[in-house]
Formats: structure tokens, C-alpha cells, sequence
């Protein structure tokens, strides 16, 4: 299979690396000369130094339905362009990486129209990263379905817990919350009713994000603590993180050096204060109280910026400390002198990109617990099995379970006398024997299945255990 | 400066205003009085001189900012000069400086009177006194606006002029779609209070003079006691309703026609306005509870009808106010001040500018907690340009300015401190009656010639927001 990368720059050039190391054939291509030599210099890859939007460097690919393609230049717009028309030359996956926050809102044409299989926002996918380091700290694993309105996290069972001892049919009356799987030395139940909770097992919580909240804070799992964060650099990253945080009922400083900036993002973002000053300048800090901040991320252009602020936020009292370090190479220093986190925005895109890749089309399938289980998301066709039957009626598999329903882009949590409708998109949790028939229910005769086909912002944990 | 478009445009407004004291000559000659002749004189002159300007040849097609600055000063003057024929023809005002206050009362729909006794005035004086208010309401020259396009010329400068508040919107892409669109929709409301007012009981010709006093927030009664006259407490509701809908932004009713009615609940100007003016009911409510025996209906009523009259800068009375209680006098005071919403016929600062201002304020304070805090002004979930925001807080300070420079040449002619500073602010936010000796039951007649002609370009200076005015007294105004 080939990978066809057009821009060269710090995501082009970690996908071609990684890819490159394993049965794809990478061509990479880019204008700049300099760029051209370091790949052919350092990876096992084809580089040629052209324009990637032009017929005349794409006629010459031979593109094939087998290929996929990667728009990662700086421009969005090229982006676009080169994957229409790689599309339009018989690419069998585009991709393309668009970052203004304008675009990735409001375009009047869908992806599908622009004949884009996946679009990536770095800035975006790294807002998203942080706000889950920052909210969701009690929980192990965090996952995102039908765009993030619905959450999946593991919560760990302590012994001091109240959890404990507790069955699964207490949990009844929690609206919109439902536990989906226990996970017991290493092995992973799909619970019933009378099951209970022991000390030292693990819990899959589904729900909506606010349920989550609410339910972590009623066993003493206050998310994190965090309330106030301070940011520093106003950069897009800082846009949409702020953007997440106040969704989370996060009070956000943002600290910036550019007046205009500074303008620009008082416009965008009401409920966020924006100061305009130097980050670097302690006093500063002080005055805006940085000692009572619960978090501090450092999002400026500056490496060595970032790790000394962060260092000195550490150091005035903050709790919890994040600093963005474009070389990933400075990763484990930064986190061996204090700062608990050390994020890399063109690491998490490649990931992204990465896992789309691996994972084919369908991009909400997870593989729990080493693939002892399977949570997608799929769409109920319209003649399939599933429809107008009460769910505890249809006679679903044991180990496989509906967690949730998203209908008219309203959560549902579904008890047994719910009724799936046409065109409902599901969550479903299933034991790895038992997908192809969990899935089946929500096919059509011929049975084809759609899936779920949204964007979604998935962490790179997996992806820098490598 | 391109004269020949001045002229052309002002041309074209003398003639449409000639056309509008027609409808006089018919009413004096259905009552059978004396008003007929100097109706028709007033008509040949104004259309004479009407024809003359427009017989000169624009240089260019567009309207720059000075032209447009020029037509608007220019042709509220004259506007008002000419509308002042009919009174000084039909004899019943002393004075031409008498008469142009009256003119230019009426077309800036202030609706501060000089006479004692309007009720002995011919009906066709009436009419015509009552139609400047709905005239000047949405203003003379959207009329022309409606017209100039037709003939080639770019106009957006004279609407900007004109247009009260802020920024003013635009309903349509073109200036003269926009200009027809506000006017059916003020006519759509004008109809369906004279058609309310008909069906209450008051005669056609009152319904008539009283509807455009009250769509175009003038003030202008046929009666002596004002709307007071008919002790009729639904006349009294049904022009507490319009008052209060005439101060509201015109292009909210058209989206409203549109059936977007959420844009109107979701205006961040109206919701302000609207809870102005209740707060102000309920508090004057209150304190006039024991002035009217206890009776909690007509307290409620009679300081809804004030508060209304004065924040909409309409100026009508239902009782002489001059006689309550300080308290209920200071808040009216100041409501007078506020005005009604920009795009909308009321005078006054405007309510989204004291918004505006508030938010400045809040602003401010903040900032003195976070000195390096960059906050932007919003209005719903808009920002509002720090170039707005400058020119508010300097139209603001202006307005304050001109209060009390005026109120102190006033006083300097003897005029108490109450009469005149209500005087001035009742002539610049063109409501009409102030307290004391230009209260509500008293006029303007006793002043002096000298203070008339100052409240005159208060008047003016205020209906034309101030600037429009005021450029033209700048010296690189005329320098090219």
C-alpha cells in the first residue's frame, strides 16, 4: 500500500517516519529543497521536490484506488485543493490537515463534498488532549463518541470506595449514566444486573460528558479539582482549549504578548480573561495570582519559554503543570525535572492520522483491554433487526451491550424498554466473540452496516507508547 | 463641494414637502376656514423654490461625506423654514421666529409649543402641525431617499447622516429599498393606531393628529391639556402602547413582519429599554400611589403614560407631572436624557448608547483589578469596535457639554435653574415639556426671543445627533 504525503514539515515528516518503518511505501513531497534532502537523507522513503496541488506532480503518482493520500502543507486551502483532486485521480483515502478554526466550524460544503475521508486540526486535537488531562485525571482512559457529545471513561475502584460492594442494578435510578463493563484482573465482564462491584476492579462509565461529571463528583472522584487554569501564549491551540474548559465550567486566564491578538481572542472568547502582558515576566504572574491557579499549560511559541515558566509555576504552588514542547525529542527531560506534562502538537497529529490509517474507515472503533473488546459506533439501518423492538426484547448477545443512543444529536442511555429508531447512531460495547453478531442486528438484509463517520479527536497515548 | 447635488437633492425634499401641505388645503376647505389661501401661497412658494434647485446639474453621481453632511443640515433648515410658512401665512403666530420654532418643534418632533391656546387654531394649521411630527419622525430625507435612486445618485452618506443611533442598519442592499421598507413599516403602525384610537371613540381627525404626535414621538396635541383633555383612560393606554413601540428600533419590527420575532425578544437595546422603562413605571408608581387617593390603577397608569411620553421623547402629558413629588420628577428627568432606541423616531442619547456607556463603566473597573486585561465591548454576542465605542463616549460628552452651556446662557436671562436645564434637555432630546414654567401645562411662548432661537438649535442639533450638525461649523469643513 502506498501513503502519498504532501507537506514535508514536522507532521509529514513523523507519519513518513513511522509508516516507513512498517509495509508502507511512502512518497513524500514537498517544494522545499531543503526539506527534500533531510528526508531522502534520513528516511527510507521516495522525496520528490515538486508542488503537490498541481496536475502535473500528481498525473505522474499514478494514484490508485489503493492509495492514500495526506494533505499536511501549511496552507488549508492547498490542503483541500490537493485532495480533491487526488480524490478526483482515484485515491482510495484522503486526508487533509485544516487548522483555521473558521473552516473547521462553519464550511458550507461537508467533507464528503469536498472529498475529504478525514480532516485533521492539530491545534484542535492538542486542546482536546490537554482539557482531558486536565479534567478527567481520577479516570484511567478517556474516549469520545458522536463527536464528544458521549464519553467513555475507566474509572479505577478503590478499596475506600463507595462503589464497592455495590451491584450493578443500584445504579438504576442514575439517569444517563450506565456502567458497561467491570474489568477483574485483567479480564474483561460485560456486567449484569445482580453483578457487584469489587474492590480493585475497574469500571467503563458511559454517558454524556456533564452526566460523567456529575456522577465522578458523587463518589468523591471531583475531576481533577481544577478550576481556574492560566494559559500562556494565545495561539489557536489556547483558542480552543479555552473553548473546552469554559464548556467545562472552567474558569480561563489566557496570557498573550500581541495586542491585536489579545483583541482578536476578547472577541472570540466571552467568558475567558485576556491579559495582555509578558509571560515571562514574574511579577506579572504574580499579580494575576498565578499561586492560586490549579493548573498552568505554557502554549507560546517557545520551547525553552514554555519549560521555564512551567517550571516556575511548579515551583509558586501550581498543582498541575503542562508545557507544549514542539521537539519531541526534549519529551522525557522535560518530564523528569517536574513538569507533569510534556505535549508535542505534531506528535499528536501524527497519531491521529496514524490511527485513522490503521483503524480503515472506521474511525470510532476502539480495541479495549488488548482487543478482549470492541466499542463502536454504528448507525441502525433503517431495515434492519434491531428497530421497534424494546431492547430487552431483541435478544442481544450476553456479552455485548447498547450503551448509548444518539438521536436528533440527543444522548440517550437506554433501558430495556427503549426502542431504537432508523438512523439512530449506537454506541454498542461488545466482547470480541460476539461483535460480528452485536453488529449484525443494525445491518441491513444484505448486510451492509454504515458506520459512524465523525471526526474524532482521539488521544496519542497509544501511539508514543511506541 | 458639489453644489449642484446639494441643491438637487434639497430641491427634490422642498417638493415633497410642498406635496405634503396639500392634504391641509383640503382639510381647511372641508371645515369651511381662513387657512386656505395661505396654505396655497405656502405651496407655490415652497414648490417654486423646490423646482429651482432641482433645475442645477449634479457634477458627480455619488454623494461624498461633505455633501451629505451639507444636504442633511441644510435641508432640515430649510425643511423647517418652509414648513413655518403656513403658520406665519395663516396669522396665527406673532412672530417668523415664533413660527420656525414651531416648524422646526414639529419636524424634529419635539412638539414644544409657543401658543397658549392651540385648540382656537384653524384644522388645517392643526393637521399640518401634526404632520411635521410624522414627517420628521422617520426623517424628511428618507423620504427623498426613497426617491433619489431612481435618478442615479449614490445616497448611503445622507442616510448615514440622518439616521439616529450609533450604526445605523440597512434592511435592504439599496438605500431606497431600505428607506421604502421603514417607511411601510412606520405606516403599517400609523394605521393601526388611528384604525385602535377610531374604535375607542375619538374622532377621526383627533385619531389622526394624535397618531402622528405619537408614531413619530412628537408631542403635538390638538388640546390644550394634551392627551389629559379626554380623561379617557383607553385613549390613555392605547398612546401608552404606541409611545412605547414607536422608541423601539424600526428594523426590528420589519424583522418581526419577516416572522423572526426572536430578534426583537433577543435585542440586547430593546431588553435594556424595556426594563428602563418598567423599572421607572413601578418606582414612579410608588411614589405618586398616595398623590392619586390610592388608587393603584391610575398611579400605575398615569406614570406609565409619563414614563412612556418622556423616555420615547413623544412629550404628551396625561396629568401635569410639574405637580408630583420630586423623587418621580428626577427619574423623568433623566429618562428624558435616555431617549428612546437608535433606528427608531425617538430623540434623546439613545438607549444603546447609555448601554454602551454602562459597559464602558463596567469595563473600567475591572480593568483596575486586571490592569493588563484586554476586554471587548459586546452587545449580544457582537463586539462592539473600539472606534464606536470613542465616538459614543465623545457624542456623550458633547451632548452633557451643549446641556450645560445652553441651560447657562438660559439662566443667564433670568430663567430659573429647574425651567431652563428642563427646557434644554426637553430641546435636544426633543421631547417637548420640561418642568416649571415650561412644564406640561405651560409653553414656550413667554421666553425670549433670543432664548427661542437657542432652544431652536438645540432641537435641531439634537435630532440630527449633534455631529452632523456641528461639522458643518468646522473651518476644514469648507477648505478643499
Amino acid at each position: 500500500m502506498r501513503v502519498i504525503i504532501v507537506g514535508a514539515g514536522k507532521v509529514g515528516y513523523q507519519i513518513a517516519e513511522t509508516l516507513s518503518r512498517e509495509l508502507y511505501d511512502v512518497i513524500v513531497i514537498d517544494q522545499d529543497e531543503e526539506v527534500i534532502q533531510k528526508v531522502s537523507d534520513n528516511l527510507d522513503v521516495m522525496a520528490i521536490r515538486s508542488n503537490g496541488f498541481v496536475a502535473q506532480t500528481l498525473n505522474q503518482l499514478d494514484i490508485t484506488k489503493e492509495d492514500i493520500f495526506i494533505a499536511v502543507t501549511e496552507s488549508d486551502e492547498g490542503n483541500m485543493l490537493a485532495c480533491m483532486s487526488a480524490k478526483h485521480l482515484g485515491a482510495g483515502v484522503a486526508i487533509a490537515r485544516i487548522r483555521n478554526p473558521e473552516y473547521a466550524k462553519g464550511l458550507v460544503i461537508s467533507k464528503e463534498q469536498l472529498a475529504i475521508d478525514y480532516i485533521i486540526n492539530p491545534e484542535q486535537s492538542t486542546a482536546f488532549e490537554i482539557s482531558r488531562m486536565l479534567t478527567f485525571s481520577p479516570a484511567g482512559q478517556v474516549e469520545d463518541f458522536a463527536r464528544g457529545k458521549v464519553q467513555m471513561v475507566t474509572i479505577p475502584v478503590e478499596e475506600s470506595s463507595p462503589l464497592v460492594n455495590l451491584s450493578i442494578k443500584d445504579f438504576g435510578h442514575i439517569e444517563n449514566i450506565l456502567i458497561a463493563a467491570i474489568i477483574r484482573k485483567g479480564q474483561i465482564l460485560i456486567p449484569k444486573g445482580s453483578d457487584q462491584i469489587k474492590s480493585g476492579d475497574s469500571i467503563y462509565v458511559v454517558g454524556k460528558k456533564p452526566d460523567i461529571l456529575k456522577f465522578c463528583k458523587s463518589i468523591g472522584k471531583t475531576p481533577g479539582g481544577v478550576r481556574n487554569v492560566m494559559i500562556l501564549g494565545g495561539g489557536r491551540i489556547a483558542y480552543y482549549l479555552a473553548e473546552n474548559l469554559h464548556y467545562l465550567g472552567i474558569s480561563v486566564k489566557i496570557i498573550e504578548k500581541d495586542l491585536e491578538r489579545c483583541r482578536e481572542l476578547s472577541e472570540k472568547l466571552p467568558n475567558a480573561l485576556i491579559l495582555n502582558g509578558d509571560g515571562t515576566d514574574v511579577d506579572f504572574l504574580k499579580s494575576e495570582n498565578i499561586q492560586q491557579m490549579d493548573a498552568f499549560i505554557a502554549l507560546s511559541g517557545f520551547d525553552e519559554e514554555n519549560v521555564l515558566i512551567a517550571l516556575l509555576a511548579k515551583q509558586l504552588g501550581v498543582k498541575k503543570v503542562i508545557s507544549k514542547v514542539s521537539r519531541s525529542n526534549y519529551i522525557p527531560l522535560v518530564e523528569t525535572i517536574g513538569i507533569d506534562a510534556a505535549i508535542t502538537p505534531s506528535m499528536i497529529t501524527a497519531g491521529e492520522i496514524l490511527r485513522f490509517i490503521r483503524g480503515g474507515k472506521i474511525v470510532s472503533l476502539f480495541l479495549l483491554l488488548g482487543g478482549q473488546a470492541e466499542i463502536m459506533e454504528l448507525i441502525a439501518h433503517p431495515t434492519c433487526e434491531a428497530i421497534h423492538v424494546p431492547i430487552k426484547d431483541l435478544g442481544f448477545p450476553k456479552n455485548a451491550i447498547i450503551t448509548t443512543i444518539v438521536r436528533n444529536n440527543k444522548v440517550i442511555v437506554p433501558r430495556g424498554n427503549d426502542v431504537i429508531k432508523p438512523n439512530d447512531r449506537v454506541v454498542i460495547l461488545s466482547l470480541s466473540s460476539e461483535v460480528a453478531r452485536a453488529r449484525s442486528f443494525f445491518a441491513d438484509r444484505e448486510g451492509e452496516i454504515k458506520h459512524g463517520f465523525w471526526n474524532h479527536f482521539k488521544s496519542n497515548r497509544d501511539f508514543t507508547a511506541h | 463641494m458639489d453644489f449642484g447635488i446639494i441643491s438637487k437633492v434639497i430641491g427634490i425634499l422642498l417638493l415633497i414637502e410642498s406635496a405634503f401641505m396639500l392634504p391641509s388645503v383640503g382639510i381647511s376647505l372641508y371645515y369651511g376656514e381662513a387657512d386656505t389661501v395661505p396654505f396655497l401661497v405656502s405651496i407655490a412658494i415652497t414648490a417654486f423654490f423646490g423646482f429651482i434647485g432641482c433645475l442645477f446639474k449634479p457634477k458627480n453621481a455619488a454623494v461624498r461625506y461633505r455633501e451629505g453632511f451639507m444636504i442633511v443640515g441644510l435641508g432640515w433648515i430649510l425643511a423647517s423654514v418652509f414648513g413655518a410658512l403656513p403658520f406665519l401665512f395663516a396669522g396665527t403666530f406673532p412672530s417668523f421666529i415664533d413660527a420656525l420654532f414651531e416648524s422646526v418643534s414639529g419636524f424634529t418632533t419635539t412638539g414644544g409649543t409657543v401658543l397658549s391656546d392651540v385648540e382656537s387654531l384653524p384644522h388645517g394649521i392643526l393637521f399640518w402641525r401634526s404632520l411635521t411630527h410624522w414627517l420628521g419622525g422617520m426623517g424628511i430625507l428618507v423620504i427623498t431617499l426613497s426617491v433619489l435612486p431612481a435618478m442615479g445618485l449614490s445616497t448611503i452618506q445622507i442616510y448615514r447622516a440622518e439616521s439616529p443611533g450609533p450604526s445605523p442598519d440597512k434592511l435592504a442592499p439599496k438605500i431606497g429599498q431600505t428607506a421604502k421598507l421603514l417607511y411601510i413599516v412606520y405606516l403599517i403602525i400609523t394605521v393601526i393606531q388611528v384604525i385602535a384610537l377610531k374604535i375607542a371613540g375619538m374622532p377621526l381627525f383627533d385619531s389622526i393628529t394624535h397618531t402622528f404626535g405619537t408614531v413619530g414621538t412628537g408631542g403635538f396635541s390638538i388640546k390644550n391639556a394634551s392627551i389629559g383633555a379626554y380623561e379617557n383612560p383607553v385613549y390613555e393606554w392605547i398612546i401608552i402602547i404606541f409611545m412605547f413601540l414607536a422608541a423601539i428600533n424600526f428594523s426590528l419590527y420589519y424583522d418581526a413582519l419577516r416572522g423572526n420575532f426572536r430578534s426583537l425578544l433577543k435585542d440586547s437595546e430593546f431588553r435594556f429599554y424595556s426594563f428602563v422603562v418598567i423599572t421607572s413605571i413601578i418606582l414612579i408608581a410608588v411614589d405618586v400611589y398616595g398623590f392619586f387617593h390610592n388608587n393603584l390603577g391610575e398611579a400605575i397608569r398615569h406614570s406609565a403614560f409619563q414614563v412612556s411620553s418622556l423616555i420615547s421623547t413623544t412629550g404628551y402629558a396625561s396629568v401635569n407631572y410639574d405637580l408630583w413629588p420630586e423623587f418621580s420628577k428626577m427619574i423623568l428627568f433623566v429618562l428624558m436624557f435616555f431617549g428612546g432606541c437608535a433606528g427608531s423616531t425617538a430623540g434623546g442619547i439613545k438607549q444603546i448608547r447609555i448601554l454602551l456607556i454602562f459597559k464602558v463603566i463596567k469595563r473600567e473597573l475591572y480593568k483596575l483589578i486586571h490592569p493588563r486585561a484586554v476586554i471587548s465591548i459586546r452587545l449580544g454576542d457582537k463586539t462592539v469596535s473600539e472606534g464606536i465605542i470613542q465616538s459614543i463616549m465623545g457624542f456623550f460628552m458633547l451632548y452633557i457639554l451643549i446641556f450645560a452651556g445652553v441651560s447657562l446662557l438660559l439662566m443667564a436671562q433670568g430663567m430659573d435653574i429647574v425651567s431652563s436645564t428642563s427646557a434644554v434637555v426637553a430641546a435636544l432630546s426633543n421631547v417637548g415639556p420640561g418642568f416649571n414654567i415650561v412644564g406640561p401645562a405651560m409653553n414656550y411662548g413667554g421666553l425670549s426671543n433670543l432664548a427661542k432661537i437657542l432652544l431652536t438649535a438645540c432641537m435641531l442639533l439634537g435630532r440630527l445627533e449633534i455631529y452632523t450638525l456641528l461639522v458643518l461649523l468646522m473651518p476644514s469643513f469648507w477648505k478643499d
